[in-house]
């Protein structure tokens, strides 16, 4: 009786039912949105990891890599040093010296062996070198699958890794000898963790640009990846294991659980994630493990060489070591060829588990089902606005006519030949316009040298305090160039500006749930903007105050206020962006120019007419 | 003052030349969308030849296309037919504009870009409509019989078509019956596809292996690869035993839609030929979105019916979500692999019912109309935007 009696009220005041409710309603999908993620974390929501994949069989099997191996890794170290340390060489005649070397090693061990060449432009820089890559055919195999094991020579903190390096040499001579492996096994030797990959895995499939040679030597397809970082010259502590992938793509997870079994239970090395050194497993450290897992995701850029294999469907982790400890190059190689072993034992490519999760622990993960809907429910409340918007231009006139008795007959024949339809034809080209503006930006900031972008980044800031502005100051004065715009059009551009970022953040929210729930955050005010009415005082004064909040939360604001919180510069930021972009396939960029500041923009119209 | 038509055709020339320059990588990334490409008219199964004459080949029939739509408007046969006025005849768009929304459409962009053979059917239909409500019934049935020919399914239009071509005959002096009339008519739809088919066969060679890989492929929807129909995943599920059975009711829902359609509105044939456009785009066994792009082509000449509309902006809601949902399912599916089939399917799904509940408004208007014209004193009772 309660729920019909409060229906019937709604529907007796429009006012509470187009205006009011919908609010509340918006209000309460991001609250609950927020909410909902900050309840992951607890042992209610979240889950512990667990192996899908029977076949993995992880920390199964005993680890031979010991003992004589070690001399072996002593003795490549020694000659590659020799080469590294060679003062008499200047720095194009090192890195020959090196390749020769690695050429050598790999061939003496009866490896395939090839080289490529590859060089990147972006923002007016230059990246260029030489991938080294050898290959195992498996002796019990057919060449139709292959693992990867990858050893930059930079690690992504760019340190020298020669510890990796020589680690990869020495197991590809180990590896060779064993007969067990029914999948080849490629040996990649790159010079950074940035380009090398992704210049070796467009080549390896075929889809690599001009400036890329083709490879030489191919294998099959590519069931795993695994990328060595050991650049300490002491003992290690724990192993760090970084997964994301570029935009946001993550390997299946039992590949990361995988490593995370083997490193802590066959091996007894600790295994971190997201650079938390000291897990104690608390509510705390669990949020902030995941809300660092979603901010990379989020920005989507490549956190090391393994980031490139995920755009072809290839699972791809980095092993990296860090603190002081005991664990040595031995029990880093011991816990390789365990997981090489797992990896040579799956039938079919990694597909059990999940490829959507955030993890909170090495041990405690909580799958999509779980946590999308707080992304669905953010992106959501956009859509209700727009929606409740839509149907209060149609049922909810701002300003109905008074009419006496007498004149109601006139009024209902007037009614039939003269139909009240919305004006979509100004509110439609706005939010069009405005969206397409938005390739703007992207375009400059895809394409100058790096040296202007801090400057460009102030002249969007500014751009975003006149645009708005003076767009509002056009469409509420006319100023010759237009007719005023009537309170429902007003309506109309929020809701349709509201209906593309619901949508456009909603498709996000399936691809890259991180960054949909970051821009959806952003965004929330946007759903209260409106053009305000009232006394000229205080609806100045608040319209004033509501512009001055709202650019401190627009794309360039937000962009130098992390920056300088981070105490990173613009310049880097914004050039790993542009490399992202023109190297990496990156699409953030797409999704700030062409989805959050174009609704930003429309916000600030709609506030800043409330001025004129 | 320059010509508003020059302007928009211009416009659309232009801008169509400088997504191809800009973005030289677009047509053949659209080329190989399976919502835009299908088997039946994807550009890489017929020929690969120099880009630059070929894309402005497709442009220019593009812009034929909307010269079609534009004489089509110009007569005002969707307002003012034989038997039949609209009742807000005052509410419409010139020729220009409903060519202007058809040139600048993102679905018929890309599938001009993609080079689909689509737009070759699409001429067909468009140009048969623009003769039969300019008088000339023989080239429409000649322009019919060529998109029946490219396409098969166009045949379908040929009832409504001829009723069309009827009643702009039926306004001269000496009309002749109406059953003579349709007879001649189906003669000569017939000759034009028998001489069409009689020049490929000279070509081919063999004419039954010409006919089972040309109609029998549309007929028996052998190849189920994904696109934005219903029938793929139907036919991909069900046990080959009822194959047969399945592919007889799917064909004969699509071609019942005719009859029922013919009946009800047969005073506005046009209206007719635009709903069945909608119906072909959402039931046709290869449908892609340039079927939808025709639809949406069509619609703005029954621009006086959209304030009887309810849920446009549902149905607008549903097919933006669809595009964009689409291709994001599509990519999880067939590149990242963390979807599957189901997900793009889902989305297809929200795509045909998008494009259903516009084509279920515009009946609802347009029975509407009929029913106030009928009855002018029930003129306006309650007429409202959903």
């Amino acid at each position: 009786m309660a729920l019909k009696s409060a229906i019937r009220n709604l529907r007796s005041n429009p006012h509470l039912l187009f205006v009011r409710l919908p609010k509340l309603l918006s209000l309460l999908c991001i609250v609950v949105g927020v909410a909902w993620l900050l309840l992951l974390p607890l042992n209610e929501y979240s889950r512990r990891t667990y192996i899908s994949e029977n076949a993995l069989l992880p920390g199964q099997v005993h680890a031979y890599f010991t003992g004589s191996e070690q001399n072996i890794f002593r003795g490549y170290k020694k000659e590659l040093q020799a080469i590294l340390n060679d003062e008499t060489k200047d720095k194009s005649e090192v890195t020959a010296g090196v390749s020769d070397k690695v050429q050598s090693i790999f061939e003496e061990a009866g490896l395939k062996f090839a080289r490529q060449n590859y060089e990147y432009n972006s923002a007016g820089n230059t990246h260029e070198g030489e991938n080294s890559y050898a290959i195992i055919h498996a002796p019990r195999g057919d060449a139709t699958e292959a693992i990867v094991l990858v050893a930059p020579w930079l690690t992504a903190d760019d340190k020298l890794n020669l510890n990796g390096v020589t680690l990869a040499l020495t197991l590809a001579r180990y590896f060779k000898r064993w007969s067990l492996w029914s999948k080849d096994i490629i040996f990649l030797i790159t010079p950074d963790s940035k380009t090398g990959t992704q210049a070796w895995i467009d080549a390896y499939h075929d889809m690599h640009p001009a400036s890329v040679q083709p490879l030489p030597l191919k294998s099959g397809a590519l069931q795993g990846a695994l990328v060595i970082e050991y650049p300490l010259e002491h003992r290690f502590q724990t192993l760090h294991i970084v997964y994301d992938g570029v935009n946001g793509q993550l390997p299946n997870l039992d590949l990361f659980n995988t490593a995370v079994s083997i490193a802590g239970g066959q091996m007894g090395i600790g295994a971190n994630l997201q650079e938390m050194w000291n897990h104690d497993d608390s509510y705390e450290h669990r949020l902030q493990t995941m809300v660092r897992g979603m901010t990379k995701q989020g920005l989507g850029y490549a956190t090391g060489a393994h980031s490139s294999f995920m755009p072809y469907h290839i699972d791809a982790i980095t092993l990296q070591t860090k603190g002081e400890g005991w664990e040595d190059e031995m029990a880093l190689g011991r816990t390789i060829e365990s997981l090489c072993r797992s990896l040579n034992n799956l039938l079919e490519h990694l597909h059990q588990s999940f490829f959507f999760y955030l993890l909170m622990q090495s041990n405690r993960f909580v799958s999509i089902g779980t946590y999308l809907p707080s992304a669905m429910l953010l992106a959501g409340n956009f859509t209700i606005m727009a929606i409740a918007l839509w149907m209060r231009t149609g049922y909810y006139p701002e300003s109905k006519p008074v009419q006496s008795k007498g004149e109601k007959a006139s009024a209902e024949k007037a009614k039939t030949s003269n139909i009240a339809e919305r004006k979509l034809a100004l509110p439609l080209s706005l939010v069009v316009g405005l969206h397409l503006l938005g390739l703007v930006p992207l375009w400059v900031f895809n394409n100058i040298s790096h040296q202007y972008f801090t400057t460009i980044t102030y002249v969007v800031l500014g751009v975003d305090i006149i645009l708005p502005l003076s767009l509002a100051a056009i469409l509420s004065n006319g100023l010759g160039l237009s007719k005023p715009l009537i309170p429902q059009q007003y309506h109309l551009i929020k809701s349709f500006s509201l209906l593309l970022l619901g949508l456009s953040l909603s498709t996000l929210a399936t691809l890259n749930f991180s960054l949909s729930f970051i821009i959806g955050l952003l965004c929330t005010p946007l759903s209260f903007m409106a053009r305000l009415q009232g006394p000229a005082p205080a609806r100045l004064a608040t319209s004033g105050l509501g512009l001055i909040l709202l650019n401190l939360l627009s794309p360039p604001t937000v962009l130098l206020g992390v920056c300088w919180y981070t105490n990173v510069s613009v310049e880097t930021v914004l050039t790993e962006a542009a490399f992202g972009w023109d190297v990496w396939g990156m699409w953030t960029q797409v999704v700030v120019w062409c989805v959050w500041w174009p609704a930003w923009l429309i916000g600030g119209v709609l506030l800043g007419s409330s001025i004129f | 003052m320059i010509d508003r038509k020059f302007v928009v055709f211009g416009a659309a020339f232009v801008l169509r030349l400088l997504l191809i320059c800009l973005f030289p990588s677009l047509p053949d990334l659209l080329t190989g969308r399976v919502e835009v490409s299908t088997p039946v008219n994807s550009f890489k199964r017929h020929a690969k030849s120099s880009p630059l004459p070929i894309a402005v080949f497709y442009f220019l029939v593009d812009l034929l296309n909307a010269y079609a739509l534009l004489k089509i408007s110009e007569s005002g046969q969707s307002i003012k037919s034989r038997l039949h006025t609209a009742v807000r005849q005052h509410v419409r768009w010139d020729g220009v504009s409903v060519a202007a929304w058809f040139l600048f459409n993102p679905f018929t962009i890309a599938t001009c870009l993609a080079r689909s053979t689509s737009v070759f059917t699409t001429s067909g239909i468009l140009f048969a409509v623009s003769n039969a409500v300019g008088g000339n019934s023989i080239n429409a049935m000649l322009a019919l019989g060529f998109a029946s020919y490219l396409s098969l399914y166009p045949a379908l239009l040929f009832i409504p078509l001829v009723l069309l071509c009827y009643d702009r005959r039926a306004q001269e002096p000496n009309a002749p019956k109406v059953a003579l009339y349709v007879v001649q008519h189906a003669g000569l739809l017939f000759a034009s596809i028998a001489g069409l088919l009689g020049l490929s066969c000279l070509i081919t060679g063999n004419f039954w292996e010409f006919m089972s890989a040309t109609y029998g492929f549309h007929l028996l929807v052998p190849d189920l690869t994904p696109n934005v129909g219903l029938w793929w995943y139907f036919f991909i599920e069900m046990f080959d035993s009822f194959r047969e059975f399945f592919l007889g009711v799917f064909w004969l829902h699509l071609a019942s839609y005719v009859g029922g359609l013919t009946a009800r509105f047969h005073r506005q044939p046009l209206f007719v030929i635009t709903s069945l456009l909608g119906v072909f785009a959402i039931f046709k066994p290869y449908p892609s979105i340039s079927d939808a792009s025709l639809f949406f082509a069509v619609l703005p000449l029954y621009r006086h019916l959209f304030p009887l509309m309810r849920y446009t902006f549902f149905a607008v809601s549903a097919i933006l979500y669809s595009s964009l949902l689409g291709p994001a399912f599509y990519h999880l599916w067939i590149y990242a692999g963390s979807g599957n089939a189901n997900f793009f399917y889902a989305i297809t799904l929200v795509w045909s019912l998008g494009i259903s509940i516009l084509l279920a408004d515009t009946v609802f208007a347009a029975l509407r109309d009929e029913w106030e014209q009928q009855n002018p004193d029930q003129k306006g009772a309650e007429v409202r935007q959903v």
